[in-house]
């Protein structure tokens, strides 16, 4: 075989692996797009007598992101608390990618409230293959939820929430045209109204659509896995 | 050699993203996409950047385009008075991200904000103004808010009007 042959040959499969991901967005998820976002999560909604949680924390590991159109797209990994006692706001904060390119990860925060929906997303970046911490919380009891990453770094504060959140989630969430790539997993825990973090009491793994998968470890409710699959 | 190198070299790329050993990047990651140099837009720059989130965003003839400079905490308090000043230190200057210097845009038209985090069965915000905040140093966009109001950019800076 000649270095011809060699080249074309390579070319050839070159051309067939760049195919391969094209065909697959023909049939992404049945149904994902920018506009209908798919969701790999662990879900807890607190249906119980008295069962509301002051605070979420989760230490999420990314590792595998390629987002395929940069600028109109995103995919993060992320936890969610939601109050659906007051019209289902909500506050989530996490790390992204497609932002600049289809895999940097930046930290970010959003909420939709009274005053509407706000994003932040920061223009650095953290790493991959990493246990990055995440912390949501009302720290002063009167509504007004905090985004921390790490031990001690609050990154911004937002009033006008009640003070318990009754539903917690935590996983990725995807929004591109054509079929992006992601997986990690996530450890996570939330504030009792004692002070105390603690596991979830219950998890249900919900999966929106056919190619974005869920699994738990530990045996813990909210340890989860995640990956397009 | 080199050429038969470079295109070893991409089909090992192409075949990493197929089999599912993607990129990553991180702050110092050494493999993968790196986030882009740091180039700061000019204010045509800065017409471009929020004329493309309006596209984006459904809407590619935004009237009423205006812009001024400012800092992000002064940004994101304009945008919502609910929200405290971001307290993060921005790890590029070591300096409060509060204090960094930003671009906040606002203009009308009919968005619809599909590009943007929602929590499952949520639908994604809409609104017939669009403001938008942009890291000075980078062109970087932090916050694009579909709201139902322009925000007062002149209130955090002086006004000027773009297009």
């Amino acid at each position: 075989m000649n270095r011809r042959s060699i080249l074309v040959g390579l070319l050839a499969l070159a051309m067939l692996a760049l195919a391969l991901p094209a065909s697959a967005s023909a049939t992404w998820g049945g149904h994902c797009t920018t506009a209908e976002h798919c969701y790999g999560v662990a879900e807890w909604e607190m249906t119980g007598k008295g069962e509301e949680v002051k605070g979420l924390s989760s230490v999420i590991y990314t590792s595998g992101m390629y987002v395929p159109n940069v600028g109109s797209s995103f995919v993060d990994n992320e936890q969610w608390a939601s109050f659906p006692q007051r019209k289902n706001y909500w506050v989530e904060d996490g790390q992204e990618a497609g932002l600049e390119n289809c895999c940097s990860l930046h930290p970010f925060y959003a909420y939709d409230n009274k005053s509407g929906y706000h994003e932040t997303d920061f223009p650095w970046t953290v790493e991959g293959y990493t246990w990055n911490s995440y912390t949501l919380e009302d720290p002063e009891n009167n509504g007004t939820w905090c985004a921390r990453y790490g031990p001690s770094e609050t990154w911004g504060c937002m009033s006008g929430f009640p003070k318990y959140a009754k539903r917690v989630e935590v996983g990725a969430e995807l929004a591109d045209e054509s079929k992006p790539e992601n997986s990690g997993k996530d450890q996570t825990g939330v504030l009792h109204l004692n002070g105390l973090w603690e596991h979830w009491n219950a998890a249900y793994w919900v999966s929106t659509d056919s190619e974005e998968c869920v699994g738990g470890f530990e045996d813990i409710a909210g340890y989860i896995n995640w990956w397009t699959c | 050699m080199r050429r038969l190198a470079i295109i070893g070299g991409a089909l090992a790329s192409c075949l990493a993203v197929t089999l599912g050993i993607v990129a990553i990047s991180g702050a110092s990651a050494q493999s993968g996409a790196q986030p882009a140099a740091e180039v700061a837009p000019t204010l045509t720059g800065v017409e471009q950047i929020a004329l493309h989130a309006a596209a984006v965003d459904g809407d590619a003839s935004p009237t009423g385009v205006e812009v001024a400079s400012t800092t992000e905490g002064q940004a994101a308090t304009l945008l919502d008075p609910a929200q405290e000043a971001p307290t993060a230190i921005d790890p590029r200057t070591n300096a409060p991200f509060a204090e960094t210097p930003v671009y906040v845009v606002t203009m009308h038209g009919q968005f619809t904000a599909n590009r943007r985090h929602v929590r499952n069965g949520a639908a994604v915000p809409s609104g017939t103004a669009l403001n938008l905040i942009i890291d000075a140093k980078s062109g970087f966009v932090i916050s694009m808010d579909p709201s139902s109001e322009a925000a007062a950019v002149g209130q955090v800076g002086t006004a000027q009007r773009l297009g």
